[in-house]
């Protein structure tokens, strides 16, 4: 099941659109990118990927350190719209700088999210144990937490590496539509110049790259709820140095700033009510799709999640593929797909573009929520005469009903907020709000845009302590 | 180098009092058992030692020397974790070395110490060194612990339950090999545990535990023969009530299974007669339980008896071996 959905969403339309580059040749419009732009955009992402990747690495300690889990964790879903606007609303003129800033607003979070979660899965006693043999906090940051941290911060920065080469938003905003880089060249070549082999060639390419990266994450993940760990390890460190304190200030400051900068934008700029229309229109597509989405996504990323010990670590990294694939390239196949089938760009080929990567979020969020209950549980309930029906009604709803619908809130401020893959897949005018906005930011600096994506960005604010306080333990009456 | 603990309390979030107002002196160079139920303060007692819990009151002197104000890692006394806590990014010699290497010994000097360790505690075979934890046994696991333990030249160490996650026969033997370490190093272990009989094995010196509070102490066989309270007594073993008032109690591997007949002309023995409800194998000795009116006995023999469950049998025992506890 799990090997054709994968076909499905991503080896399909790999093929066809290998089989159109056969079919119509290099370039059937005859315009061509040359291959110094080439060199440049991907100079130019790689190097910013880089960038970001390392700053985040950097500060993802001291910002763990300093805020809880889901502060991390709503700041990293905030909208790479809201943070492109947001640089801009801070007074930085558009280009590389607002850019990086931009990105490291969002990769700083993820990345001490990441830390976080391998802090807390540490075991307190081998810094007892270190402590116990001579080690001050120093050797014992030095000796044990920071190469214990080593394989997540690689993640981490694998991740924001990956996220920042398929960024389009934060590249058109903040970049000013000028600072060209190998996403924007890639949308590019996918409707300007319906060039299908270098579509092919790239997408692949970046595939091929994302694979390791997938079984890479799948392995962070799981190694922060190691069996057998657990004990509050983030608790057992020392209290923060002062050094330590500011660093951490200046990390959330640089995670934080493009809100205010968003806010400040919101509030001073004239609002143009002429917007309302279409602004609306959009919220209602948004609402009509997004819900359904972070639903089912839910669902069926838990039910997967159940069948852990039957999805061995391959099929684990094919369904977390998504997460690690740039989102350029996922806007990509998900337009191959629609132009396969007939289906417009428009509401259900964004959410078809969309729904891969919810999937793979769910499916890994269900996995973190497993790690903490015994696999013998579902045998138990087995060997005492409940049936799939009964495991599910009794069991399982019981245990993750409340954690899935948390991860559904997560996923639709993940979804209300996405750009890169329905920046490919909403058709002319957007058929979501993050696209909508986008493209009204492009056109005019109406404060009437800032103010609504202002709301939007306070959405994950709103939505994650939500969503962790009804996967949180259960109260009693 | 002896330890002195002088009215230890710790009380933790929540009311629960884990130490309360402890004091012993631990004999220099001996092995010291620390043996109590689950939640009677033992480990609390030992992380308060290592200078990992925090004290609400009271003093811990090592060698005439305060250790309430230095913090673990400049305590000399190091522990072997329940669950051993190796690092496990190290390899075993790292591990081993760690501490060696914090105080400054590098090259061929620490590769040496740790050989020697590694030898001593029985790991010496090719390729053990080069590994990591997670590809050890539980039992290599406690010896690369011991001896990371042992590689910082501590003066005291601290064994927080290192035999409770091995199995029966490897427990016996890693028991006989930290008695013979300690033995070797005339070092003072101070050694956690809930078993009666590792306790009794190991220790120079015993201390009973029971809600945080030190209800006991002394030499092991000691206090085994003549516990000052029932809760020592059934600490280290079982008992059975004795026919009477007044509290009597004896060790079942002293009650004889014998006759009326025997008696005559033995004024040091007493004898009853109790009704058979079952006997069981426990391998290299027999269990049987026996009612005395509305009492339950616990008594040991040899070989199973002949009679059925149900039958009548009589027992008997030295007054001599009769125990008179409050509770």
């Amino acid at each position: 099941m799990v090997g054709a959905y994968v076909a499905l969403s991503l080896a399909l339309p790999l093929a066809l659109l290998a089989a159109r580059a056969l079919a119509e040749g290099a370039s059937p419009t005859g315009a061509t990118i040359g291959g110094e732009l080439w060199l440049l955009a991907s100079g130019r992402s790689l190097a910013l990927a880089a960038t970001v990747a390392l700053l985040a690495c950097a500060g993802a300690y001291p910002l763990a350190r300093a805020l809880p889990a889901p502060l991390l964790f709503a700041l990293f879903l905030i909208s790479p719209l809201a943070r492109a606007l947001g640089v801009l609303g801070l007074g930085l003129p558009p280009g590389a700088l607002a850019v990086a800033l931009a990105e490291l607003a969002g990769a700083l979070p993820l990345a001490a999210l990441l830390v976080l979660l391998r802090l807390r899965a540490l075991d307190p006693r081998w810094l007892e144990a270190a402590a116990d043999l001579g080690a001050g906090p120093w050797t014992r940051w030095r000796t044990i937490t920071l190469p214990l941290l080593r394989p997540t911060l690689a993640s981490a920065a694998l991740w924001s590496a990956l996220v920042s080469v398929g960024d389009i938003a934060t590249l058109e905003l903040a970049g000013g539509g000028k600072l060209y880089a190998l996403a924007l060249l890639l949308r590019e070549v996918a409707f300007s110049l319906e060039d299908p082999a270098t579509l092919t060639i790239l997408s692949a390419a970046l595939l091929a790259l994302t694979l390791p990266c997938a079984r890479a994450l799948l392995g962070a993940i799981d190694a922060l709820a190691a069996p057998g760990q657990g004990h509050g390890g983030a608790g057992a460190l020392p209290r923060p140095r002062a050094a330590l304190r500011a660093l951490a200030a200046l990390a959330a400051a640089i995670a934080v700033l493009p809100a205010l900068g968003l806010a400040r934008l919101a509030f001073s700029t004239p609002k143009d009510m002429s917007l309302g229309t279409s602004i609306g229109a959009a919220i209602e597509a948004s609402a009509r799709t997004h819900p359904p989405l972070a639903a089912l996504a839910a669902i069926a990323g838990f039910a997967l999640a159940l069948r852990r010990p039957r999805l061995g670590p391959r099929l684990g990294a094919l369904l977390v593929l998504p997460l690690a694939i740039p989102p350029a390239v996922q806007g990509i196949l998900a337009l191959e797909v629609g132009r396969a089938i007939a289906l417009p760009p428009g509401e259900l080929l964004t959410l078809w573009g969309l729904a891969p990567a919810s999937l793979a979020l769910a499916y890994l969020a269900g996995r973190l929520t497993l790690a903490g209950l015994p696999l013998a549980l579902d045998e138990a309930a087995c060997d005492l005469g409940a049936g799939p029906v009964a495991r599910l009604r009794r069991l399982w709803i019981p245990l993750l009903g409340r954690p899935a619908a948390g991860v559904a809130l997560v996923l639709l401020a993940l979804l209300l907020g996405a750009v890169s893959v329905p920046a490919f897949t909403s058709g002319p005018g957007g058929s979501t709000l993050a696209v909508a906005l986008t493209i009204l930011a492009r056109g005019s600096g109406s404060g009437a845009v800032a103010l609504v994506t202002l709301t939007l960005a306070l959405a994950p604010l709103l939505l994650v302590p939500l969503a962790a306080r009804l996967g949180g333990p259960r109260r009693r009456p | 180098m002896s330890l002195t603990l002088v009215d230890l309390s710790r009380r933790f979030p929540g009311g629960v009092l884990a130490l309360d107002r402890v004091s012993a002196t631990l004999p220099a160079g001996a092995y010291t058992c620390v043996m109590g139920a689950s939640g009677s303060g033992k480990t609390t007692l030992l992380r308060a030692i290592a200078g990992l819990e925090r004290l609400d009151g009271g003093s811990i002197v090592l060698g005439g020397a305060p250790l309430d104000r230095l913090p673990p890692e400049r305590r000399p006394v190091h522990t072997v974790f329940q669950g051993y806590a190796l690092f496990p990014h190290l390899d075993v010699a790292a591990n081993v070395g760690f501490a060696a290497r914090l105080a400054g010994l590098r090259g061929p000097a620490l590769a040496e110490r740790v050989a020697a360790l590694l030898r001593d505690v029985g790991l010496d075979a090719p390729g053990i060194a080069e590994r990591r934890p997670a590809a050890l046994s539980g039992g290599q696991q406690q010896r690369v612990a011991l001896a990371r333990a042992l590689a910082g030249e501590p003066r005291l160490v601290l064994l927080d339950e290192p035999l409770a996650a091995l199995d029966r026969p490897l427990r016996a033997d890693l028991r006989r090999m930290l008695a013979a370490t300690q033995r070797a190093r005339g070092l003072a272990f101070v050694h956690v545990t809930h078993d009666p009989e590792e306790a009794m094995a190991l220790a120079d010196h015993l201390l009973l535990l029971d809600h945080g509070r030190l209800i006991a102490s002394g030499p092991p066989a000691a206090l085994y023969a003549r516990p000052p309270t029932l809760a020592a007594g059934r600490l280290l073993g079982e008992l059975s009530p004795l026919p009477g008032a007044g509290g009597r109690w004896i060790r079942p591997e002293n009650l004889t299974l014998g006759t009326h007949m025997m008696l005559a002309g033995d004024p040091e023995r007493r004898a009853t007669v109790a009704r058979l409800v079952a006997q069981r194998c426990l391998g290299d000795r027999w269990e049987l339980e026996l009612a005395l009116g509305e009492r339950r006995l616990i008594a040991r023999a040899g070989a199973p008896l002949a009679e059925e469950p149900g039958a009548e049998v009589t027992l008997t025992w030295r007054i001599a071996d009769e125990l008179a506890l409050p509770r």
